[in-house]
């Protein structure tokens, strides 16, 4: 009985640890995902210029369309598969 | 050292910009911001003539709200500017546009706004990833606003609950008829001149209706590019606040964002461009989905501030009707954050199709393409098309 109560009190203590290793890590990843929000705020004028330059998105946009339509449109049918079954 | 007006950023960054470029693009601001005052009087002015008592008629074909809601949204669409459109509505409220039939208008306007920040999306369609995340972090905006107008138009037009309480506010700000309140006085003499002018000078010799017309359009015309160069010249000074306002907000709760997106709207005069801002932030995985959320739906309380400015341009029986519809655009877009952002299972929905529409169109990206012009087009004219038809 002894060594069972002991054994769950080792389980339970091993069980805490990690929990608050998990903790530290989590508090870790927040400070750090905060470090880069506050560099890339630092780095606003980069993406304003993004914002006024938003047509020019639309020409690159506009090709990837065009690719897709072509690449539907260029399909060939299953039955016209030349698929070489040997 | 630049004499130029509009400055460039890197120019004020240098230590050497003067300051007297400062003032002279601050100047340059009160100017719009008055030019502002003197168009949306203009458009208020020229209905007036235009429509000669018969605004109700001649907007009947708005009287269908879901009409009015329609031309909210594709006139913002297409201007990609709110903060136009519903100073152009206050104007038009003024004139002798019933409240409400401009009150989904302005509803639209919450929707049309939002395709601004989903064609800068589009520029990160070549990462799937990015773009993943940055038409997610657009189309959060869109499907709040409709959510917003599917929960609230209907209360409206059972309840009118917008209506009576802006009325209620306004008649307390207001008073009676004419523009009483004690702090704005002296804004209808610095008004009133330059639209008198050009009414009973410049087209002193045109018939009554003409000179309204040409008024309004003036009035529209110069809505917008005040509108257009406040935005541009604010863009630049308001940066480095702009900045510190969003430092404040990273590492708090949803309330700090809402509170920042609302401030960094109100300086830089456009909820297209807050809300626009943080796309290619969310798209670069800087920011998460859920922290951009609230941010945006600042932008939606912050962008009311401009038809509130245009509202004290009205002097006279319309003022607080033009009130009225500026305190009803706030009211509207602030119980839509409280209400819908404040009860989680509401809160959801605009993160859940968000989700589920990136994670489709991420694999055929022409479903973006399609979404636009159904949700600010298509749509809005099926809709028209079928109101007509079933007579409503």
């Amino acid at each position: 009985m002894n060594i069972q109560q002991s054994r769950k009190n080792e389980l339970e203590q091993k069980i805490n640890e990690l929990e608050e290793s998990l903790s530290a890590l989590k508090l870790q990843l927040k400070h750090q995902e905060e470090k880069e929000q506050h560099k890339a705020i630092d780095n606003l004028d980069f993406y304003l210029d993004q914002v006024d330059n938003k047509y020019e998105n639309f020409r690159i946009f506009r090709s990837i369309i065009a690719k897709e339509f072509r690449e539907i449109f260029n399909k060939p049918l299953r039955n016209d598969d030349s698929v070489d079954r040997n | 050292m630049s004499t130029s007006s509009l400055t460039t950023l890197e120019e004020l960054d240098s230590p050497h910009v003067s300051t007297n470029s400062h003032w002279s693009q601050w100047l340059f601001i009160i100017a719009l911001v008055y030019l502002l005052l003197v168009a949306v009087s203009l458009i208020g002015g020229g209905f007036k003539i235009s429509a000669g008592g018969q605004a109700k008629e001649l907007f009947s074909f708005a009287t269908n709200p879901i009409v009015a809601l329609v031309v909210g949204t594709v006139a913002t669409a297409l201007i990609q500017s709110s903060s136009t459109v519903t100073s152009i509505i206050v104007g038009l409220v003024a004139g002798g546009l019933p409240v409400e039939i401009a009150i989904p208008m302005v509803m639209g306007a919450n929707i049309g706004t939002t395709i601004t920040n989903t064609i800068v999306s589009l520029g990160h369609v070549k990462q799937n990833d990015e773009f993943q995340r940055a038409f997610a972090a657009a189309t959060i905006h869109d499907f709040f606003n409709v959510l917003s107008v599917v929960i609230f138009l209907p209360l409206e037009i059972a309840f009118g609950f917008l209506d009576k309480s802006a009325a209620f506010i306004a008649e307390h700000i207001v008073g009676g008829d004419g523009m009483s309140m004690k702090g704005l006085n002296f804004i209808k003499p610095l008004v009133s001149p330059p639209v008198k002018f050009i009414q009973n000078t410049v087209l002193d010799s045109l018939p009554n209706m003409v000179t309204g017309i040409i008024m309004v359009v003036l009035g529209i015309t110069a809505i917008f590019l005040v509108i257009t160069f406040i935005g541009k010249l604010l863009k630049v000074l308001m940066v480095g606040k702009a900045k510190e306002i969003l430092h404040a907000a990273v590492g708090r709760g949803p309330v700090s964002s809402i509170a920042s997106g609302t401030l960094m709207t109100i300086l830089v005069q456009s909820s297209s461009t807050t809300t626009s801002l943080i796309i290619p932030l969310a798209g670069n995985g800087i920011f998460s989905l859920r922290q951009i959320y609230p941010f945006t739906l600042g932008a939606n309380i912050g962008t009311c501030i401009t038809a509130l400015l245009a509202a004290t341009a009205i002097t006279g029986p319309n003022a607080i009707f033009a009130l009225e519809i500026a305190l009803v655009h706030f009211l509207y877009n602030l119980i839509g954050v409280v209400v819908i952002y404040g009860i989680k299972y509401l809160r959801e929905i605009p993160i859940w199709a968000a989700l589920k529409l990136a994670e489709v169109t991420v694999k055929h990206k022409m479903y973006a393409a399609i979404y636009i012009g159904s949700v600010f087009f298509v749509i809005p004219a099926l809709l028209i098309g079928i109101s007509q038809t079933m007579g409503w």
